[in-house]
């Protein structure tokens, strides 16, 4: 079935499209979130919540691409139950070593940044555009997708320390382009 | 802003971006110089090339006497072309023969963790109204299962990646069940027919929904959603196949092979936002339903 049918189904109301999106992306869905919560059970729920906020959102909207408009909602789902967990159950060891890593990108800590959610998409968006593509497609596999380095390395055919400078640059340019668009304090 | 929010900002990226990250192939291997040994190697083999060149030049222009004259172009050294292509067929075929049947053999519950499952939410759904009236080979009934069997289906390998291969194992359900009551479809009470589910897709096992259908055991009674496949449906992993109905005779004569893609049985008690107190509240609903639509 592909995505038109499938999101018709969504449209007409049918629970067929719950169904048929879990067998063609629960797999995928499913590595999104394990990359972040390392528990089959956490997954099992995040996939379960992925499922019903597509449904609760499709319709109104037709995404242009499904597989990726999923993938974004499983991770925010996976990052919102990972925020949400005890300290003793936070094994998504990838998401604490990913986050510890982006700290180096904010000298002022907590500082407020009131950054509007209209704006986050333009600001983000205009950051990876200016990347190269290496970069840019290494730096979403390590903090969109959570890849460790060696998946990164492989997808790539790149060394684990290439991939680690290329992350170091990348989150130093990020930092200057933070503080130069104000979100720094 | 926290290191959390600037994580969750990524996920405002854009869609072609993460396609595009997705999709990036390995970079090409850095072509290596050739050495001195090697492009004498080269040069050997274009002399050899020429020279092979010329030799059937001239042994094309000793035509035989009674060949046509030189004046006649219907013939020349231009018709050794390559066979017309134009006879290949305009559709790429599956060759099916290349692939190796794939290993059925049966297994317990226990093995495949088939015993004690939760329900979850998933399973409770049914073929939503629609499918009433679009699918006219959808059979829907209520029954009870009178013998279960699973069934481990070896194909091989599968590449979900393309640096990622993984084992594909497919785990099924066949399951008889005495049909008690026909709400859809061309069957009838107290036939007996056995559905074939695979549970477990091509992925092979995961960990969170091998356990799905724990509670089919025999004796449940539940309202089921089927459709029948076709003769010859098979399914191919990267290099092994399997035909359905194979699968079927291999376990017993007089199989009925359904296919519950996108169907599902419920023997629970709610349905969307309906609460049934029995199975007949829930058939009734059923009823109600297919005669909104159908009518």
């Amino acid at each position: 079935m592909d995505d038109q049918e499938i999101l018709d189904l969504f449209f007409a109301r049918s629970e067929y499209a719950l169904s048929a999106v879990e067998r063609k992306y629960g797999t995928y869905c499913m590595s999104i979130a394990y990359q972040i919560l390392h528990s089959a059970s956490d997954c099992e729920e995040c996939l379960n919540d992925t499922w019903m906020k597509a449904w609760d959102v499709i319709p109104p909207n037709r995404p242009d691409d499904l597989r990726i408009y999923l993938a974004k909602i499983v991770r925010n789902t996976a990052l919102d139950k990972y925020r949400r967990s005890t300290a003793e159950k936070r094994k998504g060891l990838e998401t604490s070593v990913a986050l510890h890593e982006l700290e180096e990108c904010l000298p002022g800590g907590d500082a407020e940044s009131h950054v509007l959610s209209s704006e986050r998409k333009e600001l983000i968006n205009r950051f990876l555009r200016a990347l190269p593509e290496r970069e840019c497609n290494v730096f979403l596999r390590r903090y969109f997708y959570m890849e460790t380095f060696e998946e990164i390395s492989k997808r790539y055919g790149i060394s684990q320390v290439y991939v680690r400078q290329i992350l170091t640059r990348t989150r130093s340019k990020l930092k200057k382009y933070l503080e130069k668009e104000g979100y720094l304090v | 802003m926290k290191p959390e929010e600037l994580l969750e900002l990524f996920s405002e990226a854009d869609d072609d971006l993460l396609r595009r990250s997705e999709t990036a192939t390995l970079p090409q291997k850095r072509r290596t110089p050739l050495r001195l040994s090697q492009w004498g190697m080269v040069a050997c083999y274009f002399l050899i090339s020429v020279a092979l060149f010329f030799t059937a030049l001239h042994f094309s222009d000793t035509v035989p006497s009674d060949a046509p004259s030189p004046g006649d172009s219907s013939v020349s050294a231009t018709d050794t072309t390559p066979a017309d292509t134009s006879t290949a067929p305009d559709h790429p075929t599956v060759d099916l023969s290349q692939y190796t049947p794939a290993t059925v053999s049966e297994v317990s519950a226990e093995q495949v963790e088939q015993v004690d499952a939760s329900v979850n939410r998933m399973q409770a759904s049914l073929v939503t109204e629609k499918v009433f009236w679009t699918d006219p080979h959808l059979l829907l009934f209520r029954g009870t299962v009178l013998s279960l069997r699973h069934l481990k289906i070896d194909c091989g390998q599968t590449r979900l990646r393309e640096d990622f291969v993984k084992d594909c194992v497919l785990y099924s359900i066949v399951f008889t069940v005495k049909i008690g009551e026909v709400y859809h479809g061309d069957v009838e009470f107290g036939d007996e027919i056995s559905v074939y589910m695979t549970y477990i897709g091509e992925f092979g096992i995961s960990e969170w929904a091998n356990q799905v259908y724990g509670f089919l055991v025999p004796g449940v009674e539940g309202i089921f959603g089927v459709r029948p496949t076709q003769e010859d449906s098979y399914y191919t992993s990267d290099d092994h196949i399997f035909y359905y109905n194979s699968v079927a005779q291999s376990i017993t004569t007089g199989f009925i092979m359904i296919e519950t893609d996108g169907s599902v049985c419920f023997p629970f008690p709610y349905y969307r936002n309906n609460v049934f107190t029995s199975l007949d509240d829930g058939a009734g609903y059923l009823r109600r339903r297919l005669e909104q639509y159908c009518s």
